[in-house]
């Protein structure tokens, strides 16, 4: 699967939730959008299809935001396995630091 | 009356012990779904708790009577804490007005010779105060007088603080040029942060001493994290309960940019957080400074539910940590791009270096901010 997250999604990448900036494009939704497939210990225990998210449409992503999109999945694996099932493309050096800092530092679970 | 056959017998005591039957199968599935509520609301018994808790806290701490004498605040020099030398006198003035209980506050501006924009953002959110915690058309009056410095008068119009505090205008003429400065303004729709977030880093490009790289750190780390702060904190009335005002200071070559907000403080939404416990520090406001650290070192947050205990595989983090690490992030990244970082909250102040080296950090006995103020100092071209 190949998503052209600027495009299909929003440019702009902030908010964790709907309490943050205008609640708007949120980690949460974007997650139950792309993701949810993944949010089950099923999908990590065995080989699985990874997703490429392509930032060239991307203007920016917040900590928040990479943690509760993708640094959520560190309840069921391991960051490194994370990793390869979720990629990114066109993406700045910036801002795929942010998203492994994140995956790399686990969940915060602000629900 | 007639006798029944032992037929008709038979057949009514079936009857009747179906019925039974039916009644027990009824009250015990009855019982399972009391059993199945009971266990949901023990479930979300403490979430509610903490929601009623802090919907408490928020009706007694915004419910103000505005009746004692009128107070008259002299402000002199220079105002603000973009620079060190004066943040004690900031400080000490702000405390003086912030709580108080006066029908009438006048603000005598006649010697001021300078005010910064953390002044302005403060005299703001004193404005924002009285709006959101006085009783029903029991606000008191605030006014000010003119400085006798024509510049000052001046920077107060150009800076959007008469407009903020719908005060009249002294129509000074300006000199002051609007590329360099983000103006303070009513904040009315959710939508202007990102608007907002443009103008501030049009500022940055064009003046800031920030490569292209430590940019775009300031705007996804820093910037958005504040903001995610200031948005998720502030109390709607009026307008969406945050501001911001950022200024380029030629001299002194820095930009100042103050984000503010008019919520609970650092202090009350860690306390009325599930982990209150954990924290170690009296829930006082003369700890507020404490607070203030405490949320810098971060997995500390004001979220409302604990993290679940994981399994095996997953992560083990104990309810309370691993969590809000917003200001642990505002402060790392300030320390590596060299942004000096002050943060008001409440009666709390802590004031940090542009190595994250804290410089001074404490609380005053009075409120020296109405909610949280983060201003940074981004050093200029």
């Amino acid at each position: 699967m190949h998503i052209d997250v600027g495009k299909d999604f929003y440019p702009r990448l902030a908010n964790r939730d709907r309490r943050q900036g205008d609640g708007k494009h949120n980690a949460g939704q974007f997650r139950v959008k792309y993701l949810s497939h993944m949010d089950n210990p099923e999908f990590w225990a065995h080989d699985a299809e990874s997703v490429t998210f392509d930032f060239k449409n991307v203007d920016k992503i917040g900590p928040s935001f990479a943690n509760e999109a993708f640094a959520y999945f560190t309840k069921y694996a391991e960051p490194k396995l994370i990793k390869s099932r979720i990629k990114f493309v066109n993406i700045s050096e910036v801002d795929r630091i942010i998203i492994e800092e994140e995956i790399d530092s686990g969940y915060c679970d602000r629900k | 009356m007639k006798r029944l056959s032992s037929k008709q017998r038979t057949r009514l005591v079936s009857l009747h012990q179906r019925e039974i039957k039916k009644q027990k199968r009824l009250a015990n599935l009855e019982y399972q779904r009391a059993i199945k509520l009971r266990k949901e609301i023990a479930k979300h018994h403490a979430f509610y708790d903490l929601r009623a808790a802090r919907s408490d806290f928020k009706r007694k701490l915004y419910k103000e009577t505005y009746d004692k004498p009128p107070l008259r605040i002299n402000i002199a020099g220079n105002f603000g804490i973009e620079e060190p030398a004066f943040a004690d006198y900031f400080l000490d003035i702000a405390s003086s007005f912030m709580q108080s209980a006066s029908k009438e506050l006048t603000f005598n501006f006649t010697k001021v010779t300078r005010i910064w924009p953390s002044g302005i953002t403060l005299l703001c959110s004193l404005k924002k105060w009285v709006e959101i915690s006085a009783r029903h058309k029991k606000s008191p009056l605030l006014a000010s007088t003119s400085s006798e410095h024509q510049e000052v008068n001046a920077y107060l119009d150009h800076c959007g603080f008469y407009d903020f505090v719908n005060r009249p205008k002294d129509n000074e003429p300006s000199s002051y040029p609007n590329e360099e400065i983000v103006r303070i303004e009513r904040e009315k729709k959710k939508g202007n942060i990102e608007k907002r977030e443009k103008e501030i880093m049009s500022l940055l490009i064009k003046y800031s001493a920030l490569s292209e790289t430590e940019l775009k750190w300031f705007d996804r780390v820093i910037l958005t994290e504040v903001f995610a702060n200031a948005t998720e904190h502030g109390k709607p009335k009026g307008d969406q309960g945050w501001w911001i005002l950022a200024q380029r200071h030629k001299t002194h070559k820095f930009i100042s940019l103050c984000i503010a907000d008019n919520g609970i403080g650092i202090r009350n939404s860690l306390t009325t957080g599930p982990q209150q416990k954990q924290l170690g520090i009296d829930d006082s406001p003369l700890n507020d400074g404490e607070f203030i650290k405490l949320a810098l070192e971060g997995n500390v947050s004001g979220a409302l539910d604990a993290p679940k205990i994981m399994g095996p595989i997953r992560r083990r983090y104990e309810a309370g940590s691993r969590r809000g690490n917003g200001l642990l992030r505002i402060k790392t990244r300030c320390a590596q791009l060299g942004i000096p970082l002050t943060i008001l909250s409440h009666n709390g102040f802590i004031f940090m270096d542009g190595k994250g080296i804290i410089i001074k950090y404490g609380a005053k006995e009075n409120r020296v901010f109405a909610g949280t103020l983060i201003n940074l100092i981004i050093r200029a071209r």
